[in-house]
């Protein structure tokens, strides 16, 4: 079966089809402060910028070039706008893939969204925008996308597992989280673990080092070609003295076998 | 909309004339007369040649070598479909054989020519007159009497088709004589370069406003004028990937050019586009047709199928250039598309990988521009990430970048450079992906480092797409190259990068100064504001328009040494 992108092929192959929608969350039962904040902000917005909060509360997407539906309209990139795309949001009348639009569209806001999102987290029943939620926690404070990292992590999705272990190696402070991608390392997905590997050398994360060389023996190729990239970045001396080295020389994945040896030469 | 490229009744005799020149009909002709050119498809035998008392024979028989036709692939009747379907007769796609109309009168009183139909008869039809006299149930028949002979003609339903007409002459007693073989041929579908001079280009015009692409609408037309159309975006659901959409390119023959458009399988999920090109392009003159089927993958997108400009590659000549496009296993381009763009070997496809890619298109980080310095006429402009570092690097770390601030979490070039992640990702894409492409470049299109424009990138990992890459800085090789009749002067329709403060003109903006430093004489740029309709939602400038192009070189002369098997 073809499907509509690259993407949307991995998201199938991780069994992250869109479920139905959020049924939806009810903000003003929520007792945590960021549900009132999105309520309040959502509220100025009407009175203050009501053509913009119409916008936000009607507008429909466009297709993206690869056909994922986007929230482009540029007066959503607006700090004030966070409050009440967060509310669109919780009521859950949009589709999974609206849904993971609208969570795009709020990572380029600029306002505080990122408690919110975390909020909603535990209530997303579709594994694709929980992925989305945890994957823009690499725009957050770092202090939200740790906690991101670690919900992220623990939930049943590779996919989105995966994504904890990305914002590890995409925040610009991820460094200071790094250590929270070691336990991406013993994952039972190699999709994880080569996230995790990713990471810890994007992170710049060097006590990652230790840790990663046991993925050069992965029984999954891309993770030890990833964990070799890293390692490189880590400690490049350090690597070339490592024994397993020369066994990845002949790596039977010639992609491995050719970074090592690259290894070697250098 | 775009004309038909010619009339078609000039169109036609320019067909008929051109036959003349492409077929033998010397000794059709009664003021050439001498019955001495040999066109090498027949067996003389001995029993005919010109007789002492000047009576002729069957060895004063000239018959065409070849028939050489387009594909009825377009649509004269305007019914919506490809004219092969219909098997009307009188089409000005169906290619006279070029028979001589006294042939049966050369041969001798009382002969007739059997005809046998060989080769991929599923593909061709023979006419005579207004009746199919052969296909793929009917493999012979027999010309004889008052059968006139100038009706018959061939069709052909798909590009390179091949086929041979065998005639054997009959005598009046019915013994064999000599025969004659005729070779059929279709045309391969060419598709365009940048080399080849644009005619018309194309954008979809979604309008003013916060979604709207004015600035950018009005930037094509104030250059090209009437040689840049539109379509309405409410009538395709503000669908903007019109290069996406289709692929245009040409079918030629003998004093005949027929404008083409690929239409793409890319036809759900928000591509609103699927009925333009059988809306817009095919009817008479101008064919239309869909390779694959099933469900599009992003690689089905015509934004991931670009051509180089002509090439030579280990001595053979590539005069219309290669196909390139990118595959990410086992997610690539149609099978049935694929197959046909291979199987006519003309241009040679190549492939490389753009799995690194959100959208994963070759045209995101490469495009060839015409260069008459360059010692293969053109240069490869590719984005590179360690000249974007560098570029960066050039410019004030401080100053305030409003664009980049709401589209990529970025305020200055400062916070770019110094995000140790970044560059740790695009060092990774520029060595795993970008030089791995570069190389492949060079051993497929024959070419060296100094054939490779390297322009400032930057990639950003897409949180909306799993983390793969999308153009940070806008992808400025993503441009639309407008080509001048002379094939090298162009006018380039490039994506404004907006690094720049908010009070800053476009031709101070320091990397649009940078990038038009690169530019060869005869190239001049065209910025334009593509950043909310086109960069934010993933593609640029050329992922948004499509341009026709005018053949420039004829595959029957200068191309066969490719289509040999």
């Amino acid at each position: 079966m073809r499907i509509h992108t690259l993407f949307l092929g991995a998201v199938v192959s991780l069994g992250l089809m869109s479920s139905p929608a959020l049924a939806g969350v009810e903000l003003s039962s929520i007792s945590q402060p960021w549900a009132q904040q999105a309520l309040d902000s959502a509220a100025q917005l009407e009175a203050t910028q009501p053509a913009l909060a119409a916008s936000i509360r009607t507008g429909d997407s466009r297709p993206s070039r690869n056909g994922q539906p986007l929230f482009i309209d540029p007066t959503w990139r607006t700090p004030e706008a966070a409050g009440a795309i967060l509310v669109r949001l919780a009521e859950g009348d949009d589709n999974a893939d609206h849904r993971i639009a609208l969570l795009g569209a709020l990572s380029h806001t600029g306002g505080d969204w990122a408690d919110g999102v975390l909020g909603l987290y535990s209530h997303e029943t579709d594994a694709s925008v929980r992925r989305m939620m945890i994957d823009i926690m690499a725009d957050a404070p770092i202090e939200a996308a740790r906690v991101g990292v670690k919900v992220g992590f623990d939930d049943r999705s590779p996919a989105v597992r995966a994504a904890a272990m990305r914002v590890v190696g995409t925040h610009r402070e991820g460094n200071t989280i790094g250590e929270l991608a070691l336990s991406g390392l013993s994952d039972d997905s190699p999709v994880v673990r080569e996230e995790a590997a990713r990471s810890i050398g994007y992170a710049g994360y060097a006590k990652g080092f230790e840790a990663m060389r046991s993925l050069l023996q992965d029984a999954d190729a891309s993770v030890r070609f990833r964990a070799l990239r890293s390692l490189e970045k880590l400690d490049m001396t350090r690597l070339q003295q490592l024994p397993e080295l020369s066994s990845l020389a002949v790596d039977p994945n010639i992609k491995v076998a050719r970074e090592a040896q690259k290894v070697q030469a250098k | 909309m775009q004309p038909s490229r010619s009339n078609p009744i000039l169109r036609g005799m320019a067909l008929w004339l051109a036959l003349g020149g492409a077929l033998s009909l010397a000794a059709c002709d009664p003021d050439k007369g001498d019955g001495s050119g040999d066109d090498g498809g027949g067996d003389d035998g001995d029993d005919g040649g010109t007789t002492d008392s000047g009576d002729v024979g069957p060895g004063d028989l000239e018959m065409p070598e070849e028939v050489l036709g387009v594909p009825n692939m377009d649509d004269d009747n305007e019914n919506g479909d490809i004219d092969w379907a219909d098997a009307a007769a009188g089409d000005n796609e169906q290619v006279p054989v070029g028979l001589d109309p006294d042939a049966l009168t050369i041969l001798g009183e009382g002969s007739s020519l059997s005809v046998a139909f060989e080769g991929e008869v599923d593909l061709i039809r023979v006419w005579l007159g207004d009746s199919v006299v052969a296909d793929e149930d009917t493999t012979s028949f027999e010309l004889s009497g008052d059968d006139d002979l100038s009706t018959l003609a061939i069709e052909f339903a798909r590009p390179m088709a091949t086929g041979q007409l065998v005639f054997t002459h009959i005598d009046a007693e019915g013994a064999e004589g000599d025969s004659w073989t005729v070779a059929l041929q279709a045309a391969p579908l060419i598709l365009n370069h940048h080399l080849q001079p644009a005619e018309w280009a194309v954008a979809v015009d979604v309008g003013g406003g916060p979604y709207g692409n004015a600035d950018f609408i009005s930037g094509f037309r104030s250059e090209l004028g009437s040689d840049f159309g539109t379509v309405s975006g409410s009538s395709v659901g503000y669908d903007v990937w019109i290069q996406d959409e289709i692929e245009f390119g040409t079918f030629t023959a003998p004093g005949y050019e027929m404008d083409f458009v690929i239409d793409s399988i890319r036809n759900d999920n928000g591509r609103y586009l699927d009925p333009y090109a059988e809306d817009n392009h095919l009817g008479p003159d101008f064919g239309s047709f869909t390779w694959g089927s099933g469900r599009a993958t992003s690689q089905d997108s015509f934004g991931n199928l670009e051509v180089s400009p002509p090439v030579t590659v280990d001595g053979v000549e590539y005069p219309f250039g290669r196909i390139y496009y990118g595959d990410s296993p086992p997610y690539d381009i149609a099978d049935d598309l694929q197959q046909m763009m291979a199987a006519q070997q003309v241009q040679a496809p190549f492939t490389l990988d753009i799995s690194w890619l959100c959208v994963g298109h070759v045209d995101e980080y490469i495009s060839m521009l015409p260069d008459p310095d360059a010692p293969k006429g053109f240069r490869v402009w590719v984005a590179d990430v360690d000249e974007g570092q560098a570029f960066l690097e050039s410019m004030d770390p401080d100053e305030y970048l409003p664009y980049y601030r709401s589209g990529h979490h970025y305020e200055t070039a400062g916070d770019m450079l110094d995000d140790a992640s970044l560059w740790s990702y695009n060092n990774d894409l520029m060595e795993e992906y970008i030089e791995p492409s570069i190389d492949i470049m060079k051993a497929e299109l024959g070419l060296d480092e100094s054939d490779f424009v390297r322009v400032p990138g930057l990639f950003e990992r897409s949180r909306d797409c799993g983390g793969v890459a999308l153009a940070l800085i806008p992808a400025t090789v993503n441009m639309q190259v407008n080509t001048h009749d002379d094939g090298v002067g162009a006018d380039l329709f490039i994506p404004d990068p907006f690094l720049r403060g908010s009070s800053t003109a476009v031709r101070n903006d320091p990397f649009v100064q940078h990038f038009e430093a690169l530019l060869p004489a005869n190239l001049t740029a065209h910025w334009l504001d593509d950043w909310n309709t086109y960069h934010m939602a993933w593609g640029e400038v050329h992922c948004g328009s499509n341009t026709i192009r005018t053949p420039t070189a004829d595959w029957w002369t200068e191309a066969r040494h490719l289509m040999e098997d």
